[in-house]
């Protein structure tokens, strides 16, 4: 059996997406509820460079990857599994 | 966002005199999870090359990268989550009133407001070797008639917080009367 890859990058796009709702809603209470301070405006701003940082590493590494491709399971799970 | 000079339901003349957070501890301990997170990936990388497995093959690079995506996408969102939960976590001591603010998980919040007249007793606790070491503890405030009580968890200085709301209590009454008797 033949699998294209891009469909392993569509389900993980759609995990990061669940993901990413769940990262927007810490904001959310952060800015809603935290106190009025110069320390919540340095979290949320932390906050954002963690999260860019995650999404600029996850573009750099499926960048590297020819999505295009196929993978046939056979070849999968006999050619390469780890010998210990 | 919360100001501590314009709070809900603020009565004329009513000042913030204790803001409190959970002690700076639990912050270090979320980092320590920070550093395991980190190691993690480390670790299983050094023991799928000590097996000799050829990494290089389209297999292991594409389920070994999007392995990588996940687990980085679900570490940020854990550790957020749970500086949301330590940060939120908050207790407002005011010359009226005291306000306990419990953030539970992302999609839970628990505002309490307690007025000094119905404190009955304050309660420092200390326990454990860090706790003592690093001075932090809980402070249980009793109200009458009730068997609730609002407690402060991991508080830094718990006794020094006990004196200054036990002395809060003392002026009210002195304020507004004994409501009490």
């Amino acid at each position: 059996m033949i699998f294209p890859l891009w469909i392993f990058l569509a389900i993980y796009g759609l995990f990061f997406f669940i993901c990413s709702f769940f990262v927007f809603f810490n904001f959310y209470h952060m800015a809603r509820f935290g106190l009025q301070s110069t320390k919540t405006t340095i979290v949320l701003a932390l906050y954002t460079i963690a999260f860019a940082a995650v999404v600029l590493l996850q573009v750099n590494l499926i960048l590297s990857i020819d999505w295009t491709q196929t993978l046939s399971i056979s070849e999968a799970f006999f050619s390469t599994a780890p010998t210990f | 966002m919360i100001s501590l000079h314009h709070l809900p339901n603020q009565q004329r003349g009513e000042k913030t005199v204790i803001f409190l957070r959970r002690h700076w501890i639990e912050v270090l301990t979320i980092f320590l999870y920070f550093l395991g997170f980190l190691l993690i990936p480390a670790a299983f990388y050094l023991i799928i090359l000590s097996t000799g497995t050829d990494i290089t093959n389209i297999l292991w690079q594409t389920f070994g990268i999007l392995g990588i995506c996940t687990y980085s996408i679900v570490g940020l969102l854990l550790l957020m989550t749970m500086f949301t939960d330590y940060y939120l976590d908050t207790w407002i001591v005011t010359s009226e009133r005291i306000v306990n603010i419990e953030q539970l998980g992302l999609f839970s919040r628990v505002i309490s407001t307690l007025h000094l007249n119905q404190v009955q007793d304050v309660t420092a606790e200390t326990h454990g070797f860090f706790s003592t070491i690093f001075t932090f503890g809980n402070v249980h405030i009793q109200t009458a008639g009730s068997t609730e009580r609002f407690n402060f968890k991991n508080v830094d200085n718990p006794e020094d917080v006990k004196h200054k709301i036990v002395e809060l209590v003392e002026n009210d009454k002195r304020r507004h009367g004994d409501d009490s008797r």
